[in-house]
Order: structure tokens, then C-alpha cells, then sequence
């Protein structure tokens, strides 16, 4: 089992772009919405608290603050949303897994279904509202390694993570079949 | 497992000597309470006397009574296939290791065991969270025995489950099919290339407000003595003040010092150093007090990393890390050290033959996109720039002299530029960079775990993206590459990641 016989690349698989890449669900846009209204609310009753409570030199730049997260908000609620869970797409394929996402910074993960180590599925208060999940794939790699796709109809969620529970199982079975 | 069992086992006790094993480490864990100190430095005179007086002898009889506990409550036994351990004083663990699932198993000679011919032995068993048991204060022989044992059971439990490999026709083999041999002179370069006491010199400066005046009062015997004419006379040459000369020479010392510290630390962590493979199984062997064993297989290799400071660069020589499976895991745990295997110095040719043994090809290094350089240069002249016109008219035009930083940006920004580099060659992913020396990251393809594409904006729009490659000991980022070429290789690297079909960890 040396590193010497290590596989030569052939290039079976073909580009990524042309795949046909499987959207998320619209109604992820409106778990982010809720969680990006949570996140700026906190600030905003801390800084109302203060301009209330009339504190003499720090009112202007409190009310400054505020308006500034106001505006962050309008913007991640009205242009960030949207485009966001329409950049969020996901890809799998008999080998491996694919997921691409962000913004500005874009950014496409992807792994073989051979390093997936275990497949978790999970939904938060808010997720549970609108009826989605996320799924996690976790790689042998530790800290960060694992990819997330977020914004799956939960049956869906748990459709996929049977199927790819399948994959690695039938992929170790070979793998072993490989070494007799 | 029933109760019954465990009254059937055969429990032994540590030799009373393993206490010095749980003094060290409880005074090891002690360093880390270091928090509960600052109320002493807070609390004022009273407090500290008080300490002095009652804390630190309760301080000392708790750890010896915590040490003696520590001791008589250690014990462990051992079956034909199973070790299982009870430890603990107040809460008791047991822990039963399988032989067939320990990854590795050391043998560590600390100095205070090796006049009463005991040794320690160090497990490390597999899994997601990797544990790690030592066995304190055992009979060598029982040591030796006990690791011949696992390293069989392994070796059986291998052969139920796989093809014969090499490995089984080899152990019996006593030449080894590599060796390599550092003798004193090598490790005293590490010692001078690694100086991770340099980071304390820093803290030299908080305590020179106390040195001040043990500095004067000696000053007046210095001048007295006849190497103050020696001072004098540089002083006098040099046109500088005395103070300037002494202050140089001052410094001089403390960093002579501390180099003699590392490379003194050095002799003791490598002393002897060997290295040798037999089959598939490289094994390293260095010390001079506790002379520790480590241990890895091929096939279990995550990562190559080649160093070279500047230091090293100056001495022609290399470091050179391996990481094992689960290295990435070790990261955040203390002693992460242990985790890798190392080989603390290597000249060119010894770097050749290793290479060839772990079979690493020669790198045909390709370079990165010139952005790479280009937009940092532009920031950072922009910056300067604005910054000397800025003090120009505030403080008159000597301040435009600073845009002779100019240059050195660009220089800076060019050199570090021209030491990235990266190879691929189907089996390895190497990443180069640097600065004055250089480190390479090698990657075996098969085992890498996770691939991304990221592009930031800008990048995007100059039509580039960087490649993070995420193997089982951490991440390694390959930027400025052109997207086509990205893509192309991350396609490549997945290839081979899927059709890697043998034991990767």
C-alpha cells in the first residue's frame, strides 16, 4: 500500500460548470430575512435604550449607529436575500458533492463521496417554521471541513442524506473488495 | 462489560517511581492556573506575604498528596488482546484499549526511570477523537513486550483483512531500508535554525526597567574593570555614546544567549536522532534524557511540509514535517508537536534521498498570476503616496522622502510573488511560498478531503480565483490562479480523489 501505484490522472469526470445545479428553496430567503432581522434587532434596542435613556454625549453618535444598521438591513433584507439563495446552489453526483454560494465572494466547495465521514440533518426553530433543513456533510479534515447546504425541504433534506449514506457505504464495500 | 470481569482481571500497580511521572504532569497542569496569580500581583504586600508564608507550603503538600492518590489509584491490566486502565482519584475512569485499534505505541525513556530500568509506554488509539494513554513506570521488558504485542495483534488483524502486504514479510527483517543518522553538529544547526525562544525576547523589555538599576550599580565596578577601556574606546571611535555601545552589547549577549538556550534545548530533544524504514514503516528515535520513538506509515501520510528560514537558509539546510492521519485534529490540542513527525535538519542531498523514498517527484513549479504582486504594489503605493503628501503639506517636503519606500514595496511585493509556486503532477499537489527562505506544502492528491473555488470580487473581475485544498491536516490556499486553469485543476484533484480506492488514514 504505497504511494507508489497512486491512481494517474484521467480526466473522467467532466467539467462542473455545464452540470445541471439543483437551486435551494425559495422559502430559505425568508429564513435568512428572520434571522437577519434578529441579528440587527439586538443592536437596535440596545442603541434605542440609550438614546431614551438621554445619555448626553453619546446620543448623536448612538443615532448615527442606528440609522447606519438600519440601512445594512434594508440592504441585506432587500439586495443580500435574494440573490444570496439564488447563488446557493447544490450538486451531486455519483462521485461527489458540490455546493456553490456567496455574493460577492463566490465560492464552490466540493468533495468526493469517498471522504464523506458522516451526514447530519439539521433544522433550526426558524428552519422548522418554514418546513426546511440543512444538510452536512463532514469530512475527515477537522475544523471547517465540512460542507453545509442549507435551505433543503426536509424530506428532501433526508431523501439526500439516505441516498448519500448509500453511496459511502457501497463505496467502503468496494473499497475493501478493492483490497482483497 | 459485567462486573464480574473486572474482579477477574489482574491489576497492577505503577512502581512507586511513576510518581515523578504524575509530579511532573501535575505541575505541568499547575502552569496552567497561572490566572490565579494575579490577585497576588494585585493584592498588594499583605497578600503576597501571606501567600509566601501559608499558600505555596499548601500549595506544595496538595500536589504531593494529589501525586500520591494520583499513583495509588493508578492501575492497569493486562489481557491477551485488551489493556484496560483505572485512573483517576475522585472521578474514576476506566478505559479499555483493543491492541488491534491502537494507531501507535511509543516507548518513552524519561531520565528519572532509566536508573531503575523502567520506561513509559504511550498508546494512541484511533478514532475521530484520538486518545492518547501513557502507562507510567513499567519494566522495560514489560514495555517491549507489550508493544511487540500490539504491533502483532495489529499485524493480524491486517491479515484477516487484507492482502499480505509488505509489511508482514518485513518485520522480521532487522536492516533497515532507509537510514538516516544526524550526528551532534547537524542538530546544533537546529537548534540555531528553530529558535522559538527568540519570541521571549520581547518580554526582556518590561524586565529592563528592573535590570536598570542592577545595571548601574554594576556600571561603577564595570568602569573600574579593564574592559570598560575597551567600551571606551569603541565609544570614542565610533563617535556614539557609551550608553549606545553598551546597550548593542547587551543585546549581543542576551541573544548569543538565548541561541545557546535553543541549541542547547535542541541537543536534549534530538539528540541522536535516527530515522529508519523498514517496509512501510518509518520510525524516528532521538533524545538525550527521554529518548522518545515515534512512528508512522505510509499509507497514512496527510501532508510533506519542507521549511527553510532565513537561519537555515544561511546554513544550507531543511526541516522537513509529515503529518499522520489526524493531525488536523491535533491542531487545537496542546501538544500538537507530537503529532507530526519531524525531521529537524536535512542537507540538500538527505532531502533527495527522503524525497525519493516517500516518492515525491522533482517540482516543475509554476507561477501564480501577477496579480498576485501587482494589486498589493498598487494598495500600498497608493497608500504611501497619499501618506507623504499628506505629511508634506502638514510638515514640509523632507516628508516626501518617504516615497523612497516605493521601491521596497516593490521589491517586497515582487519577492514574494516570485517564491509562490505550485505543482501538480496527478499524484502530488504542492504549494510553494515564502519570503527570504521558503516552505512547500506537499499534498497526496487521494487524500485530500475537501476542494474549493473562491473568488472574490475583484479577482473575479480580472478573471482569477484562488484554490483552497482542505486534506486531513489543514487547509493550503493556491491564489491568483486564472479561472480556466482553476477549474481545470480542481477537476483534476477531484479525479483523483474519487478514484483513490485504498486506505487513506
Amino acid at each position: 500500500m504505497s504511494l507508489q501505484d497512486a491512481v494517474v490522472t484521467a480526466e473522467q469526470l467532466p467539467p462542473l460548470d455545464r452540470e445541471p445545479w439543483s437551486a435551494i428553496s425559495p422559502s430559505y430567503r425568508a429564513v435568512l430575512r428572520w434571522t437577519v432581522l434578529l441579528y440587527c434587532v439586538i443592536p437596535l434596542v440596545g442603541l434605542g435604550l440609550v438614546i431614551a435613556f438621554d445619555l448626553e454625549h453619546l446620543r448623536t453618535p448612538a443615532k448615527m449607529l442606528a440609522a447606519a444598521i438600519v440601512v445594512l438591513a434594508l440592504f441585506l433584507l432587500a439586495v443580500w436575500v435574494p440573490r444570496r439563495v439564488h447563488h446557493t446552489q447544490y450538486l451531486l453526483r455519483e462521485l461527489d458533492v458540490h455546493k456553490r454560494t456567496g455574493f460577492w465572494w463566490h465560492k464552490t466547495v466540493s468533495a468526493g463521496t469517498n471522504r464523506v465521514q458522516h451526514i447530519e440533518v439539521t433544522q433550526g426553530p426558524i428552519e422548522r417554521l418554514y418546513g426546511l433543513s440543512k444538510l452536512v456533510l463532514y469530512t475527515a479534515g477537522g475544523y471547517q471541513s465540512d460542507i453545509k447546504i442549507p435551505g433543503l425541504p426536509t424530506d428532501e433534506a433526508h431523501r439526500l442524506k439516505q441516498y448519500l449514506t448509500e453511496r459511502i457505504v457501497s463505496e467502503e464495500l468496494e473499497t475493501e473488495h478493492a483490497a482483497h | 462489560m459485567p462486573p464480574t470481569d473486572a474482579t477477574a482481571l489482574a491489576w497492577q500497580r505503577a512502581s512507586p517511581i511513576a510518581m515523578v511521572y504524575f509530579a511532573l504532569k501535575s505541575l505541568r497542569a499547575l502552569v496552567h492556573l497561572w490566572p490565579t496569580l494575579i490577585p497576588l500581583v494585585a493584592g498588594g504586600e499583605s497578600v503576597r506575604q501571606w501567600f509566601l508564608t501559608w499558600g505555596i507550603p499548601a500549595v506544595i503538600c496538595l500536589v504531593l498528596l494529589g501525586v500520591v492518590l494520583h499513583w495509588w489509584f493508578f492501575s492497569f491490566a493486562i489481557e491477551e488482546k485488551r489493556l484496560t486502565l483505572r485512573s483517576g482519584v475522585f472521578n474514576r475512569t476506566r478505559l479499555s484499549l483493543d491492541f488491534e485499534r491502537v494507531q501507535q505505541a511509543d516507548i518513552a525513556h524519561p531520565f528519572y526511570f532509566r536508573p531503575f530500568n523502567l520506561a513509559t509506554l504511550g498508546l494512541e488509539s484511533a478514532g475521530s477523537s484520538q486518545q492518547e494513554v501513557d502507562v507510567p513506570g513499567i519494566p522495560i521488558a514489560l514495555a517491549e513486550s507489550l508493544r511487540k504485542n500490539i504491533l502483532e495483534q495489529q499485524l493480524q488483524a491486517k491479515s484477516d483483512t487484507q492482502t499480505f502486504d509488505s509489511e508482514t514479510r518485513t518485520s522480521g527483517k532487522t536492516t533497515p531500508d532507509y537510514h538516516l543518522n544526524l550526528n551532534a553538529a547537524e542538530i546544533v544547526r537546529y537548534g540555531l535554525m528553530h529558535n522559538s525562544l527568540l519570541y521571549l525576547a520581547p518580554l526582556a523589555a518590561p524586565l529592563g526597567q528592573y535590570l536598570g538599576p542592577v545595571f548601574e550599580q554594576s556600571l561603577t565596578q564595570l568602569e573600574a574593570s579593564q574592559w570598560y577601556s575597551l567600551f571606551d574606546w569603541l565609544s570614542t571611535n565610533l563617535a556614539i555614546s557609551i550608553g549606545v555601545v553598551l546597550a548593542v552589547f547587551a543585546v549581543l549577549v542576551g541573544t548569543t544567549f538565548l541561541f545557546g538556550l535553543s541549541v542547547i534545548l535542541a541537543l536534549f530533544r534530538f539528540w541522536n536522532y535516527e530515522l529508519t524504514r523498514v517496509g512501510e514503516r518509518y520510525q524516528s528515535r532521538a533524545g538525550l534524557t527521554t529518548i522518545r520513538t515515534r512512528g508512522f506509515k505510509t499509507h497514512k501520510l496527510q501532508k510533506v511540509t519542507l521549511t527553510q528560514g532565513l537561519i537555515a537558509k544561511c546554513l544550507k539546510r531543511y526541516t522537513v514535517h509529515i503529518s499522520k492521519a489526524g493531525g488536523g485534529v491535533a491542531v487545537q490540542t496542546a501538544q500538537s508537536q507530537d503529532k507530526h513527525f519531524l525531521v529537524p535538519v536535512v542537507d540538500w542531498l538527505n532531502w533527495l534521498l527522503l524525497r525519493d523514498e516517500l516518492n515525491m517527484p522533482a517540482a516543475r513549479w509554476r507561477r501564480v498570476h501577477s496579480f498576485s504582486w501587482r494589486f498589493p504594489f498598487v494598495v500600498y503605493s497608493a497608500l504611501i503616496c497619499t501618506l507623504s503628501a499628506a505629511f508634506a503639506i502638514a510638515f514640509g517636503p523632507w516628508a516626501l522622502l518617504g516615497l523612497l519606500l516605493l521601491p521596497l514595496a516593490f521589491l517586497i511585493n515582487r519577492r514574494l510573488w516570485r517564491q509562490k509556486g505550485y505543482f501538480y503532477n496527478g499524484e502530488w499537489l504542492a504549494w510553494r511560498s515564502g519570503f527570504i527562505g521558503f516552505s512547500e506544502q506537499w499534498l497526496p492528491v487521494g487524500k485530500l478531503q475537501k476542494i474549493e473555488v473562491c473568488e472574490t470580487p475583484l479577482k473575479r473581475w480580472v478573471g482569477l480565483c484562488d484554490l483552497q485544498v482542505l486534506g486531513a491536516d489543514g487547509k493550503v490556499s493556491l491564489v491568483c490562479l486564472p479561472k480556466a486553469e482553476a477549474h481545470r485543476l480542481r477537476d483534476a484533484l477531484l479525479t483523483g480523489v474519487v478514484m483513490y480506492k485504498k486506505p487513506w488514514f
